[in-house]
């Protein structure tokens, strides 16, 4: 049986059999794709601690008739400061429902940039940030970048109007922001006031160290929030499930 | 498919099963038409009993064929302590020790961002009744997983206000375990829960 050797993330897992896993893996070289990680469940194996989400492996995977096994396998960074609060657990769970949602299996397109950019979010969400969602959110636009989704921010998506310091619209499916008068043009349209474009520009300006700088006032973040829940519905294929609960999450103060 | 119409559709419904693949699914259809009449007719009976019989306990919602679960009904119990488990299966394993003399509630699953389970859907609400009934410490014991340790910093916010006691089981290396392999996850709480001997 063939074998090959890859960095990956644990994107999520479900149960087969009696003691398998199927681990769902975002991998630095062949992209997304699924691998048995057998005898996973017994509670003294080797392999249970790997297979639990947003854990950093290097894996030597054998090539299986429908699924590849996972022959080898070491933990690089289990991320144990994810897991010391609610917030982090649900942030970090959204991130990769996020990346199951809009990377498609075995696609390698760009697939180191987003591996790398993944792996940065996860340690940047390990840290202590001014506001809880700025990690996630810059990672959340870069990826949009990469996968050649960005929002368009600065002009109007319909008439190229410059945008700034003023109430503007903003619409999933028209792919960015509205001046007033072609809000109406969009059926999901929603305002966004000047102060949240000012931030959702930064958000795609600001180098990855200042991300956990920024701090928008209350109703800019409920702003922020919605654009790109909003956004990442229209674009992913998938119910991303995590949503609702980390809105939950979020309304606890978490 | 190849079967007869009765024979295949004992294969469907048992391809439904959790961890029954089509083959295996086959050996048991053919295991149950080999087998005689009764015996095949005391493993339906079973399954239309357990389905008719078993219900949830109104205290612990713990599965039981009595009108309150056996553990609810042991007068010898100490009702200060209550220890909350995910799954009545979670239930039986500390039972198992014969270490444990507190009463139990089950929360029938687990809290998961990834499936969007939230708490309206466990048996969330119906804890916090009974912890105001003079309990004075919960023992969360929820798997060391993702699902676990979100359901655990979940019910700890929400019972600490109430001013009970709430602690959670020690997580590290399991019995026969390899510290070589160990996870940095793992092995940060074997250190956090280390005790002087």
């Amino acid at each position: 049986m063939p074998t090959y050797t890859t960095d990956a993330i644990v994107l999520g897992r479900r149960n087969l059999g009696e003691h398998d896993r199927i681990l769902t893996l975002l991998t630095r070289d062949y992209g997304k794709l699924n691998a048995v990680a057998k005898g996973a469940r017994k509670g003294n194996s080797k392999l249970s601690g790997a297979t639990e989400p947003f854990t950093q492996l290097k894996l030597m995977l054998a090539t299986g008739r429908s699924l590849d096994i996972i022959s080898q396998c070491e933990i690089s960074n289990s991320h144990p400061a994810l897991r010391s609060d609610i917030g982090r657990l649900t942030r970090s769970s959204y991130l990769c429902d996020l990346l199951d949602c809009l990377i498609h299996e075995r696609d390698e397109t760009s697939i180191k940039a987003i591996y790398d950019l993944s792996v940065a979010a996860l340690s940047l969400l390990e840290k202590e940030s001014v506001w809880k969602d700025s990690p996630l959110h810059g990672f959340e636009f870069r990826l949009l970048t990469i996968l050649g989704y960005m929002p368009v921010l600065n002009h109007c998506v319909l008439c190229d109007m410059e945008l700034s310091d003023q109430m503007v619209a903003f619409s999933a499916s028209q792919g960015g922001v509205l001046c007033p008068q072609h809000a109406s043009a969009a059926s999901d349209h929603f305002g966004i006031s000047a102060d949240t474009l000012q931030t959702l520009q930064d958000f795609a300006r600001v180098g990855t160290e200042k991300l956990c700088n920024l701090n928008p006032g209350p109703q800019s973040i409920l702003h922020i929030n919605r654009v790109l829940r909003e956004f990442m519905k229209y674009h992913s294929e998938r119910t991303i499930k995590s949503i609702e609960f980390l809105e939950s999450i979020r309304a606890m103060g978490n | 498919m190849h079967f007869a119409k009765p024979l295949a559709r004992l294969v469907s419904e048992l391809e439904r099963l959790p961890g029954i693949g089509p083959k295996s699914a086959q050996r048991m259809a053919f295991h149950i038409l080999r087998q005689p009449r009764e015996e095949a007719a005391q493993l339906a009976n079973a399954i239309l009993q357990v389905k008719e019989s078993i219900r949830l306990c109104p205290e612990c919602s713990n599965f039981t064929d009595q009108e309150i679960c056996e553990v609810c009904s042991d007068t010898r119990r100490d009702r200060a302590i209550m220890c909350v488990v995910a799954e009545t299966r979670d239930l039986i394993a500390m039972e198992k020790t014969g270490e444990y003399k507190g009463i139990y509630h089950v929360l029938q699953g687990l809290l998961s961002p990834m499936d969007n389970i939230t708490p309206d859907m466990l048996k969330i609400r119906e804890l916090f009744p009974r912890i105001m009934n003079g309990v004075n410490e919960v023992i969360l014991a929820l798997n060391p997983t993702t699902e676990g340790q979100t359901t655990t910093f979940y019910l700890a916010s929400r019972l600490k206000p109430l001013g009970v006691k709430v602690s959670q089981i020690a997580h590290g290396l399991p019995a026969g375990g390899d510290l070589e392999y160990a996870d940095q996850a793992t092995l940060i709480s074997a250190l956090e829960w280390r005790r002087e001997i």
